[in-house]
């Protein structure tokens, strides 16, 4: 069994999730971080974000997933919430065609406020309550060819596709640094945040990062 | 019941779209302990502050984005935030008097005025963001930092250095400031006896500072003797340094470069600007603790990625993680009383819904209805704060620059010292190649307020139609001289400053004139203990403790 301290990893990745309140955001975060699902249907109250490390094309990837702290319930998410992700989940509810509605329009914001290389997939969730489907899998699935989009329908609940819609994601995610690496050997000038040391005043110690991709 | 209703007249800097919202949500719960209405960083603090000991909060603002005073702005959208239009009629302002509630309108008011805009903007505007606070720093050390540590908000803010450190204009030249034993010794441009007698003075202070913390230890007897008279703390600082025998050009880097004092100290007649011994070692004990806090900052000074208003959404997002709701685009349109107008119940939002709370808290921009706080007649504080887009560095290499300009230094009307930071691309404010200075000084007199940064803006860069051949400046620490930044667009404004009041509607400070948040932050503290006097503000350990790494080791 191979042991791995922690912060030995290869990247750090943050995805955001958002989409409309009681879609089950926080449901897909803590099945795919813990393994749990809660049925009370609370505002996310308590979550700031969790990680998971894991292999991902022969590296070691931390997602650090961030949760919207129920900021999305009266369109409230912060700018800085988008700062730096890299991948990003825009999730609806199947038994709710509003929050399908609804997915222009994050879609929207994400585009105004995240960088425009965020690896973005759609995720239809609740699949497990198949008798109140109100959004037929045919028509998230036309959306997401439409614009650009990966889709996948998901139930946090029976933990259908929720680990898939991360690997897909962080994979996806993985291919893009990767193909930057290279680029970046070729273009010698970094981008303008690259300059300069960021300083992250929550770690006097460590502020030297391995390999944190944050744009 | 939500109705429809205009739009917050800041539509315009909406970056979401197009289609304008009509319809506002109704807000769930209808009831709460404390509602803030804007989210500067005083409200936005009192917030995280507020559902960190467990209160129930409704933070609303009626920006479509997070900041209101303290906001950073994307360039284009700069004048309109200045000269925003007539607030949006009332809402159902009407409707008074409603089951035993006298409904009070609260309206909102322009902070800024004397607008003066000269250049052309320079694409892509969008790609430029001005900080409404500017010039502004927080000191590595500063409370503010701690706040974040504390709070956990330090998740969602980044910095970079001021790495350029500082610069104090003296006899028509920029000058290194050597704010440590360390940089007076690099220092080319101090003559040997000047470094003497800088370095003897620091190390006076340190020691002061060094014996003053061991008495505040309570470890018993602190060295006595390296500590500084009372007599001596109690003088005005500038006495106490013309008493260690610093000549004027020292004065005036330990005065207004170190201890960062606004009002001019040799000015014979306004004692009540006279900044104390005590009062500037204050500072200087805060500026030399910044040095070296951070192993990757260099300088006592860090500055927030993408701007100040990160610092707010910072401190918001840790107050949604505890529960409170938060709602963009929502403007407070009304105060709820009782019949008698003794008793505050609590507020009416622009969509009509009411919601009671025991505390209503608001920003500087909504005026305060005279209900029980008497009206200051008294003239109001100013700022003249500058914002200049200017073509290469002040300081070549350097990307972040503190300018200083001490009272006197730039005209003989000169009254106040004026700040000049200089912020690069590095900060994700602009795009490469050009920077972004800010510059303020506090004012009674806005046309002389005025005149100083102008003049300070004149010294600095050359105007655009210059050929460049004449304007050249010269930097000491250099043998070559360099031509001065090409001046590509400014801005000039006045911001009036209040204190914030208490009563049962508080008002939260304004940004005032300060290079850093101390007295903002120290009367928010104050607005939270005349709430909540028992309870502590922002505890320790009140950041979350987030679900940390579940191993994938299937291998």
């Amino acid at each position: 069994m191979a042991h791995r301290m922690d912060n030995e990893y290869d990247y750090l990745f943050k995805i955001v999730l958002i989409g409309d309140s009681g879609v089950g955001k926080s449901n897909i975060l803590s099945r795919f971080t813990r393994n749990e699902f809660c049925l009370e249907s609370k505002s996310t109250i308590g979550v700031e974000f969790a990680t998971r490390t894991l292999q991902v094309e022969g590296k070691t990837i931390k997602a650090q997933i961030w949760d919207t702290a129920g900021q999305e319930r009266y369109r409230a998410i912060t700018s800085a919430y988008y700062r730096g992700a890299v991948g990003a989940l825009l999730v609806y509810d199947i038994t709710k065609k509003q929050t399908f509605e609804n997915i222009q329009r994050w879609l929207r914001e994400l585009r105004d406020h995240a960088d425009s290389n965020i690896v973005i997939m759609m995720v239809g969730n609740k699949s497990d309550l198949n008798h109140l489907r109100s959004v037929a899998e045919e028509d998230g699935q036309a959306l997401a060819e439409k614009e650009g989009l990966s889709f996948l329908e998901t139930s946090a609940l029976e933990a259908l596709n929720v680990e898939k819609a991360f690997q897909t994601v962080l994979s996806d995610i993985h291919q893009i640094i990767s193909k930057k690496a290279l680029a970046a050997q070729e273009a010698a000038g970094s981008g303008p945040p690259g300059q300069g040391t960021t300083i992250n005043i929550a770690d006097p110690s460590a502020n030297t990062k391995r390999g944190c991709c944050s744009s | 019941m939500a109705e429809a209703a205009a739009d917050s007249s800041n539509s315009a800097v909406d970056g979401g779209g197009s289609n304008v919202q009509n319809d506002y949500p109704t807000i769930d719960p209808t009831s709460f302990d404390v509602v803030l209405c804007g989210t500067g960083l005083p409200e936005s603090v009192l917030a995280a502050a507020c559902a960190a000991v467990g209160k129930t909060v409704l933070h609303v603002d009626p920006s479509p984005f997070y900041g209101s005073l303290y906001s950073s702005i994307p360039l284009s959208s700069l004048t309109s935030f200045l000269s925003p239009e007539a607030s949006p009629p009332t809402s159902s302002a009407a409707a008074a008097a409603s089951d035993s509630r006298t409904v009070v309108d609260l309206h909102r008011r322009s902070v800024y005025s004397d607008v003066e805009t000269s250049g052309t903007v320079p694409e892509p505007a969008r790609r430029f963001t001005v900080d409404m606070v500017g010039p502004r720093v927080l000191y590595c050390a500063d409370e503010a930092v701690d706040l974040l540590l504390r709070s956990g908000g330090s998740h969602h803010v980044e910095f970079k250095s001021v790495e350029g450190g500082s610069l104090l204009y003296w006899e028509g030249c920029l000058y290194p400031v050597p704010d440590s034993r360390q940089a007076i010794f690099k220092d080319t441009t101090l003559k040997l006896k000047e470094k003497n007698i800088l370095f003897r003075f620091f190390k006076l202070v340190q020691a002061h500072i060094a014996a003053a913390s061991a008495s505040s230890d309570e470890t018993g007897q602190g060295d006595a003797s390296t500590k500084i008279p009372e007599e001596d703390l109690d003088l005005p600082f500038v006495e106490f340094l013309k008493k260690q025998g610093l000549p004027p050009k020292m004065r005036a880097v330990v005065l207004y470069a170190i201890a960062m004092v606004d009002y001019d100290q040799d000015g014979a007649d306004p004692c009540d600007k006279l900044t104390t011994t005590r009062e500037g070692i204050q500072t200087i004990a805060l500026y030399s603790s910044s040095i070296g806090r951070f192993a990757n900052a260099e300088g006592a000074f860090i500055y927030p990625m993408y701007g100040h208003a990160e610092l707010p959404q910072a401190f918001c997002r840790c107050a949604a993680v505890k529960g409170a709701l938060y709602v963009l685009r929502m403007p407070v349109v009304a105060l709820l009383m009782d019949e008698e107008k003794k008793h505050f119940l609590g507020a009416r939002l622009a969509s009509g819904q009411d919601i009671l709370c025991q505390q209503l808290i608001i920003d500087a921009s909504y005026k305060i209805p005279t209900l029980d706080v008497p009206f200051d007649g008294s003239d109001s504080w100013k700022v003249v704060r500058g914002v200049c887009i200017i073509s290469k560095s002040v300081k070549q290499g350097s990307s972040n620059v503190l300018v200083i300009f001490p009272p006197k230094s730039l005209e003989e009307q000169q009254v106040a010292a004026v700040r000049l930071l200089q912020l690069s691309s590095n900060l994700a404010v602009c795009p490469p190649g050009m920077f972004i200075s800010y510059l303020s000084t506090p004012c009674t007199d806005v046309s002389a307020g005025k005149q100083s940064i102008k003049k300070a803006i004149d010294t600095l860069f050359s105007p655009q139609a210059s050929d460049g051949s004449e304007g050249h400046f010269e930097t000491t620490n250099e043998s070559t001289e360099d031509v001065k930044p090409t001046l590509i667009w400014s801005c000039l404004y006045v911001q009036e400053i209040t204190q914030g009041t208490s009563g049962s509607l508080l008002s939260c400070p304004m940004p005032d004139e300060y290079l850093d948040y101390r007295n903002v932050l120290g009367s928010t503290k104050k607005l939270f203990a005349s709430i909540y006097p028992d309870e502590e503000f922002l505890p320790k350990k009140s950041a979350p403790v987030y679900a940390d790494d579940a191993s994938d080791s299937a291998e």
